[in-house]
C-alpha cells in the first residue's frame, strides 16, 4: 500500500477518523507549524514564536506547545485543550497534493496518509457519505486545507518580510514553574514592533497594505500566553 | 581653531586601505551628523599583494561595525571559518610533533590560571586539549557554529581565512556604495607639502590636486608617504625574524565537497615553515623561509614535496615569489600622516598579525580622530606609543615560536634558539615564566595583539616547562582546576555532538544564508 494515496470514495469509502489526541498519534510535540491566516485564532490560545529549522537555520512560525522535548501541555486525556485547533493538527491524516501546472480551475487534489494511526473503520468521523459525497467533518478538512492552501505562500512573504528587515528579536524565555525550579529557554523569537517606526514609509505601507504589522503585533502580544502554558505545566 | 580635519585621503587600495576606509567611514556615518570624506585613491597600474588570507576574531566585529552581511561575506570571499592555528614539527621535527593555538581562551580564564594545576591534574592530555574544546572540534574538521547560529556569533569562537583580492574588491564595494566612500583610480605622481611640512595635496595624473588633511598610506610595502616623501626609517627585526622570503602557490580541491580545515596549518621545514589554508574553492600553500639559511631551489623543493601530498601535476601550479625585510617603520605616524599596512611594517604571517594590525590602527584613528592640526602631534606620539609597542609585543610573540623548539636539524633552528637573537623583553618572560606561567598582568595593555592566554598556547603546546610553586596549591585551588578540566572534557564531547563539518555549514550558508538574529 502506498503510504500517500489521492482521496477516493472507491477506496476510502468505509475509512473513519478518530478524534482523540495523544502520544498513539505523535501529537506529542512541543511546538506546531502555523500559518499567518490563523494567528487571529490562535492569539486566543497559543504563544507564537519564530523557531529556527535546526537543519536550514531558516524561521518558521510556531506555536509552542511545551517546554520539553515531546510535552504537549495542550494534550489531556486525550483531549486537546484550547478553543481553536491549528489547521496543521486539524488537517490530519490528509494533505494537498499539487495541482498539474496547466489545470485552469485550480483544484488541488486531497491527499490521504495511510500510515496515520487516526485511520481506522470503527471510530470517529467518517470521510464520506454512504452516497459518496464528502461528509460534514470532511468539508471541514477541506475548508482547512484550502486555507493552508493559500496561507502558506502568505507565511513565507511574511517571514521574509520580517528577516529581511531585521524586525525579528530573540526572547529569552525566564520561567519558574510551580514547583520552585527555574529554567531560561532560548531559541525562541518574535516580532519587534517597536522597530516599524525605523523602516522606510514604502516599507511601512507594504507591511500595513499585506497585513504584515498587524500579524507582528498578534505575534508579539501572543507571549502572554506562555502564562497558559505554565498553569498547566 | 584652524585646519579642522575635513577631508582623510587614503592612499592604496589593498586589504589595508579598504578596511581602512570602511572602518572610518562606518565611524563618522554612526557618530557625525556632517561626516568627514573619507576618499581612496589606488593606482590602476599596480597589483596588490594579496595573500594576506588569515584574520583574527576582531574582523568579525569589523565587519559587522561596517554593516556588512556575514552571509554575503562569506559567499562573496570565499571566506571559511578559523579557530586556530596548528604547529606541526615546531618543536622536535618528528611526524607526530604538533600542538595547537586555538582562538578560545582556556576554561575559567577570568577566574582560574589553569597552567600551573595542567602538570599535576591533567598531562595526559594536550595543554590545549586539557583547557579548551577547540583543539578537538579542529582535529575532526567542525564548523565553529551551526546553521541557526546567529551571523557574527559563535559556539567556538572564530576568525575566517579569505581571499584577499576578493576582499579587497567585496570591502571595495560595499565601502562605495554604503559609506559614501569616494574612490579614485589614478596615480599619485607628486605629494605637496605646506609651509609647516605637513602634506597639503597628492598631484595625481589626472585628477589634478587631491586636497587632504589627514593621509593614509596604505600604499604596501614601498610607503609612498611615509618612506618616499618623508623619509622615515625602517626598524628591521631581520636579526630576530629570519624569514624574509616566501613563495605562494594556490591549490585547488581533489571535488567540491572536500572537507575543510578549521584552522591554519603550519608546518616547520629546515628554514623556515609552511602555511596552508583551505578557503572554499582552494588552498593556499606557501613557504615562508630565511635566504640566510637555505636558497630559493631549495625552499621550492620543501614546498614541493609538501605538495605532493595534495597535487599530482606540481609544474601545473603557479609560484609567486615573494620578498620582504621584516620590521616597522621607526614612526607611523608623522605630521598628518600615518601609514597602516604593509608601509607600516610586515613580518612573516606565523600568526595573521596583519590584518589585525590594520583593523586596530584604522580604530584608534576613528576613535581618535584629530579634529585639527593644534592637537595632530598629540594624536601622532599617542599613536606611535601605542603601535611601536604593538609591533614590538608581535615580534616577541613570533620570535617565542622560534626560540622554544628544540630543533637541530639545521643552522635555521639553532640559529633561532640563540637567546642573542631574542629581543631582551622576551627573554626577560621567558626568565619569568620559568617559574611562574603567564597571566594577565604580565602585559602593559588593557588590549593585546596577542593575551597571556596566547603565550600560554605555544609555551605549553611546545612543551616549555615551568617550575612547580614551592608553596604548593591549597585543596580549594586544585579543586577548583580539577572542576574546569572536568568541564572541558565534557563540554568539548557536547560541542563534537552539537557542531557540524566546516564544509557542510559553508554549504548551507550558500543555500540558505545565516539570519542576523
Amino acid at each position: 500500500m502506498e503510504q500517500i494515496q489521492l482521496l477516493d470514495f472507491q477506496q476510502h469509502a468505509n475509512l473513519k477518523i478518530s478524534q482523540d489526541f495523544g502520544v498513539q498519534h505523535g501529537d506529542n510535540v512541543s511546538s506546531i507549524p502555523v500559518l499567518v491566516n490563523e494567528l487571529e485564532k490562535l492569539v486566543l490560545d497559543y504563544p507564537i514564536f519564530f523557531i529556527k529549522d535546526n537543519e536550514t537555520g531558516q524561521f518558521g512560525l510556531h506555536v509552542l506547545t511545551g517546554f520539553y522535548p515531546e510535552q504537549n501541555l495542550y494534550i489531556n486525556n486525550g483531549l486537546w485543550n484550547s478553543i481553536y485547533l491549528p489547521l496543521n493538527i486539524s488537517r490530519q491524516p490528509f494533505l494537498l497534493g499539487k495541482n498539474d501546472d496547466n489545470t485552469a480551475n485550480q483544484t488541488v487534489p486531497i491527499l490521504i496518509n495511510r500510515q496515520s494511526s487516526r485511520i481506522n473503520t470503527h471510530s470517529g468521523h467518517a470521510i464520506f457519505e454512504s452516497d459518496g459525497r464528502l461528509s460534514h467533518y470532511m468539508e471541514q478538512v477541506k475548508i482547512d486545507l484550502n486555507r493552508i492552501f493559500r496561507g502558506a505562500p502568505a507565511t513565507q512573504s511574511f517571514i521574509q518580510f520580517v528577516s529581511q528587515h531585521g524586525l525579528i528579536e530573540s526572547v529569552n524565555l525566564d520561567i519558574q514553574f510551580a514547583n520552585g525550579k527555574s529554567e531560561c529557554f532560548q531559541g525562541l523569537y518574535t516580532a519587534n514592533c517597536h522597530k516599524i517606526n525605523q523602516l522606510k514609509e514604502t516599507h511601512i505601507l507594504d507591511g500595513a497594505r499585506n497585513g504584515y504589522l498587524a500579524y507582528m503585533t498578534l505575534i508579539s502580544a501572543s507571549i502572554g500566553n506562555v502564562k497558559k502554558l505554565l498553569s498547566v505545566a | 581653531m584652524n585646519n579642522e580635519v575635513r577631508t582623510v585621503v587614503i592612499v592604496g587600495g589593498g586589504t589595508a586601505g579598504w578596511i581602512t576606509a570602511g572602518i572610518l567611514a562606518a565611524y563618522q556615518k554612526k557618530h557625525c551628523a556632517k561626516p568627514l570624506k573619507v576618499k581612496l585613491i589606488e593606482s590602476p597600474n599596480v597589483a596588490t599583494i594579496g595573500v594576506g588570507e588569515g584574520t583574527w576574531p576582531t574582523l568579525r566585529n569589523t565587519l559587522k561595525e561596517m554593516g556588512i552581511r556575514e552571509t554575503d561575506f562569506i559567499r562573496e570571499c570565499q571566506a571559511t571559518f578559523k579557530q586556530g592555528a596548528k604547529f606541526s614539527k615546531w618543536c622536535t621535527g618528528e611526524e607526530d610533533d604538533f600542538y595547537y593555538h586555538p582562538l578560545v581562551l582556556p576554561t575559567g580564564y577570568h577566574n582560574i590560571n589553569l597552567a600551573p594545576h595542567w602538570p599535576s591534574l591533567a598531562q595526559s592530555s594536550s595543554f590545549s586539549n586539557a583547557v579548551c574544546e577547540q583543539e578537538s572540534l579542529c582535529e575532526l574538521m567542525r564548523a565553529p557554529k551551526n546553521i541557526s547560529t546567529p551571523e557574527y556569533q559563535g559556539i567556538a569562537n572564530y576568525s575566517y581565512h579569505l581571499d584577499a583580492g576578493k576582499f579587497a574588491t567585496f570591502l571595495q564595494k560595499h565601502c562605495v556604495t554604503q559609506l559614501g566612500v569616494e574612490h579614485i583610480q589614478d596615480d599619485v605622481i607628486k605629494v605637496n607639502n605646506d609651509d609647516e611640512e605637513f602634506i597639503s595635496s597628492l598631484s595625481t595624473q589626472q585628477h589634478g590636486l587631491l586636497e587632504g588633511d589627514l593621509f593614509i598610506d596604505c600604499s604596501g610595502a614601498k610607503a609612498l608617504l611615509l618612506s618616499q616623501h618623508y623619509q622615515i626609517p625602517f626598524n628591521s627585526c631581520h636579526d630576530t625574524l629570519f624569514c624574509d622570503r616566501a613563495i605562494a602557490a594556490q591549490v585547488p580541491y581533489s571535488d567540491d565537497n572536500s572537507p575543510i580545515a578549521s584552522n591554519t596549518i603550519s608546518t616547520a621545514t629546515s628554514a623556515g615553515w609552511i602555511w596552508e589554508i583551505g578557503l572554499q574553492n582552494r588552498k593556499g600553500i606557501g613557504h615562508v623561509y630565511s635566504s640566510q639559511h637555505t636558497t630559493e631551489d631549495q625552499a621550492l623543493s620543501e614546498l614541493q614535496l609538501y605538495l605532493g601530498q595534495e597535487v599530482n601535476d606540481l609544474s601545473s601550479l603557479d609560484y609567486k615569489q615573494i620578498s620582504f625585510d621584516p620590521g616597522y617603520r621607526e614612526k607611523l605616524w608623522h605630521k598628518n600622516c600615518v601609514a597602516i599596512g604593509m608601509s607600516a611594517g610586515f613580518v612573516e604571517p606565523l600568526e595573521a598579525s596583519s590584518i589585525v594590525l590594520a583593523e586596530i590602527s584604522a580604530k584608534m584613528i576613528a576613535e581618535q580622530m584629530p579634529r585639527c592640526r593644534e592637537v595632530m602631534p598629540i594624536i601622532e606620539k599617542r599613536f606611535n606609543q601605542t603601535f611601536t609597542y604593538r609591533w614590538q609585543r608581535i615580534i616577541d610573540f613570533l620570535k617565542l615560536h622560534y626560540a622554544l623548539s628544540q630543533r637541530t636539524d639545521s643552522q635555521f633552528w639553532l640559529d633561532n634558539q640563540d637567546p642573542n637573537t631574542s629581543p631582551e623583553s622576551l627573554n626577560e618572560l621567558l626568565a619569568l615564566w620559568k617559574y611562574q606561567p603567564p597571566w594577565h598582568d604580565d602585559f602593559d595593555r588593557a588590549v593585546e595583539v596577542f593575551p597571556s592566554a596566547s603565550y600560554q598556547y605555544v609555551l605549553y603546546g611546545m612543551g616549555f616547562k615551568s617550575h612547580p610553586n614551592h608553596s604548593g596549591h591549597s585543596t580549594s585551588a586544585a579543586e577548583l582546576a580539577a572542576y574546569h578540566f572536568n568541564k572541558t572534557r565534557q563540554s568539548s564531547q557536547q560541542l563534537l555532538n552539537q557542531l557540524p563539518c566546516h564544509r557542510e555549514l559553508i554549504n548551507k550558508i550558500h543555500q540558505f544564508g545565516l539570519q542576523t538574529v
